[in-house]
């Protein structure tokens, strides 16, 4: 249709005559490249629905919430980071993911460093203490025994630093490529930052062998098969997770081109908004296709939705133009669903306070909208919430007046003595009575960035990886790492170049 | 548009009533002139001898499948099982049948009367409706397992009979009475309400279980059956509450109804569509004189259409042969509801209880003979080509094309082999429903407050309050 219809100008215009009218189509089929504004998508908003849209920022970007910290929300730190002290393991560094329960993954450790980061920039905690949690924390992870000899466990018992099953007895399940990812983005921001910390956060990292969890520019997790017991890879992430992820790997110089292509991909329009999704069909394959306020959320607080190589453009620009847009869209359709219903909505994947214990409490999956469902896909509407990570989040990332009411709604949502709760049920039946060290570090993330804005800093300094991953002549057991090879090494190779695909998001009809 | 079309044709007879030779010629133009686009919907014109065969080969599945002390045809091959659904099919192939001579006069008539016997004589469930199934041979009242029992009643069943039974009505006046005794026998109370909407009952323990039935497609088909027979419909005619999705770039409407909260997994079919455009031409009922080519439905015209283009899309995006609908199986005796979009899903083929199985996909040849009747495209001429094959000489039509692999499922059904002869016959003929009819027995009876039954039918009714 578009087609015809651009056919159909031509001729109507060329009869006019003139070649500046010309021009002006050429101009018009250019692919706008013009960063974080998505005209498009509020072009259609406003021809398309009765919804009120705010106009997109004038600027070339927009920065979110800045400034320096209110009383209440250094109060809202402060809580935030009772619970890093009492789920503090002192022999380890480690911290318990859920509220005295002696587990930890990857991915909560790198919410646990988002908060430490915070509460030593946000003056919580004096540098003695932080230098001190840092180094407790390496010395463990240095010793941790990895899974085969590969990667990091799933888990870790934050007690005793041993691996440890889903049940957290000794044992061991596979790695995550998602966790990994994320512990990746904030290892590097706080050897960016800290790079007296540097030598101990790169000898970890040093130990990885990295063959199995990028191939071929995507992102495999692993687990053990139950009855040959063997290692069993699988690729992993979906849209959202599989970029943000993938942007850890490529901070440590991996090549994750085919993970971080938002392809397969399609848009499904809601209250006018057009909310991207994975298309791989969650009935053939075992993950589901979440749409969620997590990932996007991650990526604009520690990124800024910036390309992981973009190491100079400022809080205005976001250099991963499709990740701005995806998050714009992610955050537009919440608003716009509480214009339309009355629901405050701020979704993302949480944890419960009775069983099932977590859902996945999305915007879209597995071919609904609103859709909140189980691990196992089961729908329970009964646990929808409004997610604190995700209220706190949207509230850093864009200063409106329905950000303004969700922190109001869930600046209230804690216990002073243990952080915050997990969320407030959306069907009136109170909050979810739950303190976790991803909620409560996100919260503490979203804060920092309000006063510094991106939290990834580079230092430009020199460091033990980058000269590692520099040597040709490393020794046998680094080189059989897999670790990214240098720029000489593929130059040499010839494989610098990766096909670029990119498309623009939204998707044009 | 009807006024306009006879005005036209009254012209041009006028303009050129001289000789026998001119009148003639004008004939034949006007013949091509009333298939062409301008007037009619889809594939109009008279049938060639592969049509001919191919509907003959499916008159041969009634045939076969004929049980003459009841007059009822199995539902699939050599399975003496029937819904009113499969009752339905038969009055339809029958007609057909005799309207293109495969069958003589006394044939035809000697079959439905009997099966009018039947109707007249069935037992009712709880004495209220016709059972949701009866054994073929003996005309009993059994459950799905063929067990003598009663379970229920369908009101989309109920719905397709009584498009049928008032085509027969209005085709074959001299068997009208029968027709309105058999339907006067029923009590419409707990079936529809007064607004329209329609209840499927299940028997639970000693209790009647009432549960709104049919959703967007075959709501409205069935809506159509109460329609014609007088019931105000509004509600099961009315689309909502539907959603919308983009599939291949075309709009397709879906129901609302949330699967996930009901269980019923509301997928959208082809096949709804097809018979009310076969039987109907997507027209408002009381519409006897438009144009094909006018659709005085204009929405369930533009679903019609929409569920069409999705399919013809697909081929053309993806190269996959697309004609999908609710079909049988010979790998599960679960209806398979092959789908354009369900549960959440595009090109979804699953089971009633939401059982992704998608290697039931077929390229159903009930759906490809309706969309080439209604659809004059090289897209339907292709689908011909699929599965034209597709059929077994003395037993009747296949149920499809396996999508994945290009095998035929080759089960064989009363519903597949009568939508292809009704297909064949709206090629030849036009919309199958010309109706109104005459005054019938039944608006006599009914007219007369002392002897109205009792039981529901509209006059009994107080107007929808809705409204």
């Amino acid at each position: 249709m578009k087609f015809a219809r651009t056919l159909v100008c031509i001729l109507t215009l060329s009869l006019l005559g003139g070649c500046g009218v010309v021009r002006t189509i050429q101009t018009i089929n250019q692919p706008v490249l013009e960063p974080a504004s998505t005209a498009a998508s509020y072009e259609r908003l406003k021809n398309a629905d009765h919804l009120a849209v705010e106009e997109p920022e004038k600027s070339s970007g927009h920065i979110g919430r800045r400034g320096e910290l209110t009383e209440e929300e250094e109060q809202m730190a402060r809580t935030a980071w009772k619970y890093f002290e009492n789920n503090y393991q002192k022999e380890t560094g480690l911290i318990n993911a859920v509220n005295n329960y002696p587990s930890v993954t990857m991915w909560d450790l790198a919410s646990y460093l988002g908060a430490l980061v915070s509460a030593f920039e946000l003056q919580i905690i004096d540098k003695t203490e932080f230098d001190n949690r840092v180094r407790t924390l390496w010395r463990t992870l240095n010793k941790v025994e990895l899974f085969r000899d590969e990667l990091p466990n799933k888990a870790y018992h934050t007690k005793t630093g041993a691996k440890v099953d889903y049940t957290n007895k000794p044992g061991e399940i596979g790695f995550s490529a998602l966790d990994l990812g994320r512990f990746l983005v904030w290892s590097k921001i706080i050897k960016e930052r800290y790079p007296e910390h540097s030598n101990a956060i790169d000898q970890f990292v040093l130990r990885w062998k990295f063959c199995n969890v990028v191939k071929e520019g995507t992102l495999y997790g692993s687990y053990i098969d139950k009855e040959s017991k063997g290692t069993r890879y699988v690729q992993e992430g979906r849209l959202g997770y599989e970029e943000y992820a993938s942007k850890g790997f490529q901070l440590w110089g991996f090549d994750t081109w085919k993970a971080s292509l938002q392809d397969p991909y399609d848009v499904i329009p809601l209250y006018g908004v057009d909310v991207p999704y994975d298309t791989r069909d969650p009935r053939m394959l075992s993950a589901h296709n979440y749409v969620v306020t997590e990932s996007y959320v991650l990526d604009g607080i520690e990124m800024n939705w910036d390309l992981a190589t973009d190491r100079v453009s400022t809080n205005h620009h976001h250099t991963d133009l499709w990740a701005a847009r995806a998050a714009r869209a992610i955050y537009q359709v919440q608003e716009n669903r509480y214009k339309a219903t009355g629901i405050l909505t701020a979704r993302t994947e949480h944890q419960l306070d009775k069983a099932p214990y977590f859902v996945y409490d999305t915007i879209y999956t597995d071919g609904y909208p609103w859709n909140t469902i189980t691990e196992t896909g089961r729908y329970v509407p009964e646990f929808s919430s409004i997610a604190v990570k995700g209220a706190v989040g949207l509230w850093g990332l864009w200063d409106t007046s329905y950000t303004d009411i969700l922190f109001r709604a869930v600046q209230g949502a804690n216990n002073p003595e243990k952080g915050f709760f997990e969320g407030i049920y959306e069907n009136g039946t109170g909050m979810i009575e739950t303190y976790t060290a991803n909620n409560n570090g996100i919260l503490l993330e979203v804060l920092l960035h309000k006063v510094q804005g991106k939290l990834l800093q580079f230092s430009r300094r020199v460091s033990l990886w980058d000269r590692t991953v520099e040597n040709v002549f490393a020794t046998p057991e680094i080189s059989s790492s897999c670790l990214p090879s240098s720029e000489l090494e593929c130059e040499l190779k010839g494989t610098c170049e990766k096909p670029l695909h990119r498309r623009l998001f939204p998707t044009s009809q | 548009m009807g006024a306009m079309r006879v005005t036209i044709l009254a012209c041009l007879l006028f303009a050129t009533n001289g000789c026998g030779v001119i009148v003639r010629q004008v004939d034949s133009r006007l013949d091509q002139l009333g298939t062409s686009q301008w007037f009619v919907q889809g594939r109009r014109a008279q049938l060639n001898d592969d049509e001919k065969a191919w509907a003959e080969t499916a008159w041969k599945y009634f045939n076969f499948n004929y049980n003459a002390t009841t007059g009822l045809v199995n539902s699939a091959d050599k399975q003496q099982l029937v819904t009113m659904w499969t009752v339905a099919d038969t009055i339809s192939a029958t007609h057909t049948a005799h309207v293109l001579e495969f069958i003589d006069t006394k044939t035809f008539d000697e079959r439905i009367s009997t099966l009018l016997g039947f109707l007249n004589g069935m037992s009712l469930f709880q004495d209220r409706l016709p059972n949701r199934f009866y054994d073929a041979s003996t005309g009993k009242k059994v459950d799905g397992k063929k067990r003598p029992n009663e379970v229920g009643w369908s009101a989309v069943d109920i719905g397709r009979l009584l498009v049928w039974l008032k085509i027969l009505q209005i085709e074959y006046p001299y068997l009208g009475e029968y027709v309105d005794k058999a339907v006067l026998r029923w009590n419409f109370c707990d079936l529809i309400d007064n607004c329209g909407a329609l209840y499927g009952g299940r028997l639970v323990g000693k209790d009647v279980k009432l549960i709104q039935e049919g959703r967007l497609g075959y709501e409205e088909y069935a809506a159509l059956g109460y329609n014609i027979w007088g019931f105000d419909t509004a509600l099961a005619s009315t689309i909502e509450p539907y959603g919308r999705i983009r599939i291949q770039n075309q709009e397709v409407f879906y129901d609302l109804r949330d699967p996930r909260k009901t269980g019923n997994y509301a997928p959208v079919l082809t096949g709804p569509y097809l018979y009310s455009g076969l039987e109907f031409n997507w027209d408002r009922p009381g519409d006897i004189s438009s144009f094909d080519s006018q659709h005085s439905n204009r929405v369930m015209a533009k679903l019609a259409h929409a569920i069409y283009r999705a399919q013809e899309s697909r081929f053309r995006n993806l190269r996959i042969q697309t004609a999908r609908t609710d079909h049988a199986s010979e790998k599960t005796p679960k209806p398979v509801l092959d789908s354009i979009f369900a549960d959440g899903f595009q090109w979804n083929t699953i089971l009633e209880n939401g059982e992704h199985k998608p290697d039931l996909a077929l390229v159903a040849t009930k759906a490809v003979f309706g969309m080439w009747a209604l659809w004059d495209t090289s897209y339907t001429q292709q689908l011909i080509l699929a599965i034209k094959e597709l059929h077994s000489k003395d037993r009747g039509w296949f149920e499809g094309r396996y999508e994945r692999s290009g095998a035929y499922d080759r089960t064989i059904t009363a519903s597949t082999n009568a939508m292809v002869l009704e297909a064949i016959l709206y090629k030849s003929r036009g919309k199958l429903y010309t109706g109104p009819n005459n005054p019938t027995y039944m608006e006599a009876l009914l007219a007369d407050i002392f002897k109205q039954p009792n039981r529901c039918f509209p006059p009994e009714r107080t107007q929808c309050d809705i409204n």
